[in-house]
């Protein structure tokens, strides 16, 4: 029940800023929709086609890097959260109530999958239905948001431990998720990384050969599948690797 | 006893933060923890709320064992802490239910003591605005009303009153001897002297991690009430004028604060005089007055040292 409770706290906290609700809703969306009038603009002096099969491929390809890219961020809720509560003065109140600790953290964590996710599905179905984005197979889409979602948490809180300030773990966050958007496809610059690193070793990378993003019209055509669930596999051991390793710090770095 | 606390040691690397600390609190007293900053009050009363493990000793609450994760002593607790530790970006009504719920209040018990708190400590027009709107005396008093929403029957209160002005100081004073009156156990630290006498029935001081001295203000008061308390502002005030005072007889100390001398002197000796005379080879006396001991008085006489100097701290 306090489970439920904390949640509902950290949730509470997260909607009281409207401009935080804001930059996690309508600034990837407005993002998307400035990207693809760009790229459709690019293609089309080209002479390329953006379309396959009525979807919009170029459309699919930037909704998902958006979606990764602020996914990745939103870690930076629980990490702060936590960095406020438990690592400063008010983790005496805390403490001091009949609660353990790890309540506080799951709940931060949950608190903000629930606010990642929902900011994930508005992307989603803005995208869908103002640029005809091809989703794919709905469940790999859910499970690669979700697990990068996860790891986000993890990079927050484990960010937390060794911050000075709450601002420092939001300016790390965002680094390493824009570093991250720019090794596997660009975001306002480009790294280029060997095709096998980006796929296998970047969670974003990763997540994009899970949704097919590398390989639209195999993916549209269905004959990916295999490569998409090995995708998957990869994320699950990455999140599961990010989550020992924050367990591991939280023991040695005790609140 | 509600609650006990014996031969407690607690380090901070080579800092020993408590050492050797005996403390008794009888059900339904406000007890005062006196001392100066770096004393090792904030540390008692943190190893006594089972927010910190100590390295030796018994502490006991309720009759039960207290330790870092014993839970269930704490559903009975509640901390007024230092610092404001409550929730900036929620308002002052969903700060103390959310509090009320970690408690385990639910539904319509839970808005019944949040009303109570909130008229408790004179927040009720207050309650949907958020604390940064607030004075610092509402800050504290609903940092207070924090700790109280879940009645809880031993409460500690750490020095409630730094930073906020005279008037929310009395209001916050007259708030503790109300929340006592109902039954509560009341732990109040401080190094205001006047605090603590104005509510405490039993006192303990502290320095250096342990209690010095303790009882009622007239016990402690009593095993000095054979001195007497002069306070000498010098016109030129200089050590050599305190080393000539020192070599009266009858003088036990003599400690200079800024400008005025804190002189401890047998009562009966007649050294009033002999200190105006020297005072006045030492280019006069802007001031002399000669005072009942206090609980400042007995800080000095104990250790030396006033309860506004800095501690060792840590």
């Amino acid at each position: 029940m306090n489970f439920l409770i904390t949640t509902k706290h950290y949730l509470k906290r997260f909607f009281t800023n409207p401009l935080e609700v804001a930059l996690m809703t309508l600034l990837p969306a407005g993002i998307i929709f400035i990207n693809i009038l760009v790229f459709d603009n690019i293609a089309n002096e080209a002479g390329a086609d953006n379309m396959y099969n009525s979807y919009n491929l170029a459309a699919t390809a930037i909704t998902m890097m958006i979606l990764f890219m602020f996914q990745l961020m939103s870690g930076v809720y629980a990490g702060q959260s936590i960095f406020v509560d438990l690592r400063q003065d008010r983790r005496w109140r805390l403490m001091a109530a009949p609660v353990p600790m790890s309540t506080y953290v799951f709940g931060a964590i949950a608190a903000s999958m629930i606010f990642s996710l929902t900011t994930a599905a508005l992307i989603l179905g803005v995208s869908f239905f103002a640029f005809n984005i091809f989703l794919g197979n709905i469940a790999i889409v859910v499970v690669a948001v979700f697990l990068i979602a996860l790891m986000s948490q993890f990079i927050g809180i484990i960010i937390s431990f060794f911050a000075k300030s709450k601002g420092a773990i939001d300016g790390i966050v965002m680094a390493i998720s824009f570093t991250m958007s720019a090794m596997v496809g660009g975001f306002l610059i480009n790294i280029p990384v060997p095709q096998f690193i980006r796929e296998n070793i970047i969670p974003t990378g990763v997540a994009f050969r899970a949704v097919g993003v590398y390989d639209p019209i195999n993916t549209i055509a269905g004959y990916r599948m295999n490569d998409s669930l090995i995708a998957i596999g990869i994320l699950i051991g990455m999140t599961f690797l990010l989550g020992i390793v924050t367990l591991v710090i939280a023991r040695r770095r005790p609140f | 006893m509600i609650a006990t606390m014996k031969n407690v040691v607690k380090r901070y690397g080579d800092f020993m933060a408590l050492d050797h600390l005996d403390l008794d609190i009888k059900e339904g007293e406000i007890l005062g923890l006196l001392g100066p900053n770096g004393a090792g009050k904030t540390t008692a009363i943190r190893a006594l709320c089972g927010l910190i493990d100590v390295d030796r000793g018994d502490i006991n609450v309720f009759g039960k064992r207290q330790s870092i994760n014993n839970v269930d002593i704490k559903q009975d607790m509640g901390i007024v802490t230092q610092e404001l530790t409550v929730f900036s970006d929620l308002s002052a009504q969903d700060n103390l239910k959310y509090f009320g719920s970690l408690y385990g209040l639910r539904g319509s018990q839970l808005m019944e003591n949040v009303k109570r708190v909130l008229e408790f400590v004179e927040l009720t027009e207050h309650a949907k605005k958020k604390p940064d709107k607030y004075s610092g005396g509402m800050k504290s008093r609903l940092n207070i009303g924090c700790a109280l929403v879940h009645r809880p029957k031993l409460l500690i209160m750490d020095e409630p009153t730094v930073g906020i002005d005279p008037q929310s100081r009395n209001h916050i004073l007259e708030a503790v001897k109300k929340i006592a009156s109902e039954g509560t156990t009341v732990i109040y630290t401080s190094h205001y002297m006047e605090e603590v006498q104005a509510i405490c029935n039993n006192i303990a001081i502290m320095d250096a991690g342990r209690v010095i001295a303790g009882g009622t203000i007239d016990e402690l008061v009593g095993r000095i009430q054979h001195e007497d308390t002069i306070r000498l502002i010098a016109a030129m005030p200089s050590e050599a004028l305190a080393e000539d005072i020192r070599a009266i007889s009858g003088v036990k100390s003599v400690t200079m604060i800024g400008n005025e001398y804190v002189i401890i002197s047998t009562t009966g000796s007649g050294n009033l005089n002999r200190i105006m005379e020297i005072a006045m080879r030492h280019g006069g006396v802007a001031n002399i007055s000669s005072d009942k001991p206090n609980l400042e008085d007995v800080f000095l006489t104990l250790t030396g040292k006033t309860l506004r100097d800095e501690g060792s701290g840590q």
